[in-house]
C-alpha cells in the first residue's frame, strides 16, 4: 500500500482515537486487512499508529489537566495482567468467536454511553479558584469545562478494575489496544467525566502499545517502512483529535465515541 | 501534606513540554524514515520505533519517582508493579516466541 494512503489512514484513525480515547488500531487495522495487508502485517502497523497518537496527543492533554496518571496507572495494572492472561490463551480461541465477543462489547459500550443524558459531574464553584489537574494520592481530581472546574471521583473501583481487566484480556487475546473498550469502562462504570476517561485512555493504550510493539519487534514483523508512514499521519491525527476534543461539549464526545463504537461492532462483526 | 499537582505546577509543564517536543522529534524521524532510501532510512525508522516504545514506560517510570518522592508511596508502588507486569509479560513474550 502506497506510504501516502497509510499515513492518511492512520491520521483518521489516530484522531479519531484521541478524541474519544480509543486508541485506533480497531479502527485501522480491519481497514487495512480488507484493503489488502494481512493480518499479520496489520497488527503492528495498528500498534504503530496507536503509539503515535498516544504521544501525540499527551503533551497537550497534560498540560490541560485531563489525564489522571495514578488513575490511568492502577486500571492498566489490571489491564496489562489481563493481557497477559489473554496473550497465553489465544490460541485456544477462534478468531470469528473473538472478532463477535469484541463487536458484542464495542456495541454494549456504544449503547451505555450513547443512552446517557445529561452531564453526570458537574461544575463547583467552590474549585472555580483551582487549576485542574489529579488529586496527589487518589483517584479524584478536578478538570476544566469552558470557564467552570469539575471535580471528580473515580467510583466501583473493583467493578472498574475487573472491566479493565476483560478489557484487557481481550485486547490480548485479539492484538489490539483495546481503548475502546477502556474508556467506557472508565466512564460508565467508573463514573469518570468522559473527557478525562478519553485523555487518560489515551496515555494508558501508549504503554499497551509499547509492550505489544516490544514482542512484534523481537519477531521481526514491524515493517519499519511502512510504520513510518503510519507513525506521521498517526502523530498528526493524534494532535488534531486532542485539540478538537478539548473544545467538545462531554455529550457531544460521548456521541462520537458511540457511533464511532457501533461501527466498529459493524465492521469487526463483518470481517470476523 | 502531600503537595498538590496542577498544570500550572512547574512539574508538569516541564514534562508536557518534553512531551511535545519527543511528538516533534517522533515526526521528523518518521517523514526522514519516509523520505531517504536503503539503510539510512531503515535505521530512521528503527529509532522511531524505538522512541515510541521507549517514551510511555519512561512516563511511567517518571512517574513512579515523582509520586516516591512527593510520599505518595501507595501509587509510586503500583507505577513499579505496572512496569515489572510489561517487563514480565514481554520477557514471556519473547522467549515463547
Amino acid at each position: 500500500m502506497h506510504d501516502l494512503l497509510l499515513a492518511a489512514l492512520a491520521f483518521v484513525a489516530a484522531g479519531t482515537g484521541a478524541v474519544g480515547g480509543l486508541g485506533g488500531a480497531v479502527l485501522l487495522v480491519p481497514v487495512l486487512v480488507i484493503t489488502g495487508t494481512s493480518p499479520v502485517d496489520a497488527a503492528p502497523l495498528g500498534l504503530l499508529s496507536v503509539a503515535a497518537g498516544s504521544l501525540a496527543a499527551s503533551g497537550h492533554e497534560m498540560a490541560q489537566g485531563v489525564i489522571h496518571h495514578r488513575l490511568g496507572i492502577t486500571t492498566e495494572l489490571a489491564a496489562s495482567a489481563g493481557a497477559f492472561a489473554g496473550a497465553l490463551v489465544s490460541g485456544a480461541v477462534g478468531e470469528d468467536v473473538l472478532a463477535r465477543v469484541l463487536a458484542a462489547a464495542a456495541i454494549v459500550a456504544a449503547v451505555a454511553g450513547g443512552r446517557r443524558k445529561g452531564v453526570r459531574n458537574l461544575p463547583d464553584a467552590t474549585f472555580s479558584g483551582d487549576a485542574p489537574g489529579e488529586w496527589p494520592g487518589t483517584l479524584a481530581g478536578a478538570y476544566r469545562l469552558g470557564e467552570a472546574v469539575v471535580p471528580y471521583q473515580a467510583r466501583r473501583l473493583g467493578l472498574g478494575l475487573a472491566a479493565m481487566g476483560g478489557a484487557g484480556a481481550v485486547a490480548g487475546l485479539s492484538g489490539v489496544g483495546g481503548g475502546f473498550l477502556k474508556t467506557p469502562a472508565m466512564a460508565e462504570i467508573m463514573r469518570v467525566p468522559v473527557k478525562v476517561a478519553a485523555a487518560t485512555t489515551t496515555f494508558t493504550v501508549g504503554i499497551t502499545a509499547a509492550s505489544g510493539l516490544i514482542v512484534y519487534a523481537t519477531q521481526g514483523r514491524i515493517d519499519a517502512k511502512a510504520g513510518a508512514a503510519v507513525v506521521a499521519g498517526g502523530l498528526v491525527g493524534g494532535r488534531v483529535g486532542a485539540r478538537v476534543q478539548e473544545h467538545l461539549q462531554p455529550q457531544l464526545v460521548r456521541r462520537v465515541l458511540s457511533v464511532v463504537l457501533v461501527a466498529i461492532g459493524g465492521i469487526l462483526l463483518v470481517t470476523g | 501534606m502531600i503537595p498538590f499537582e496542577n498544570p500550572r505546577h512547574g512539574l508538569v509543564r516541564r514534562w508536557s513540554a518534553w512531551l511535545e517536543r519527543a511528538a516533534v522529534g517522533a515526526f521528523v524521524l518518521a517523514a526522514a524514515a519516509v523520505a531517504v532510501p536503503g539503510d539510512v532510512g531503515e535505521a530512521l525508522a528503527v529509532a522511531l520505533v524505538a522512541l515510541l516504545v521507549a517514551t510511555p514506560l519512561v512516563r511511567v517510570a517518571l512517574a513512579a519517582v515523582r509520586f516516591s518522592r512527593i510520599g505518595d508511596r501507595r501509587y509510586a508502588l503500583v507505577a513499579t508493579a505496572l512496569l515489572v507486569i510489561v517487563a514480565a509479560g514481554s520477557a514471556v513474550a519473547v522467549v515463547r516466541g
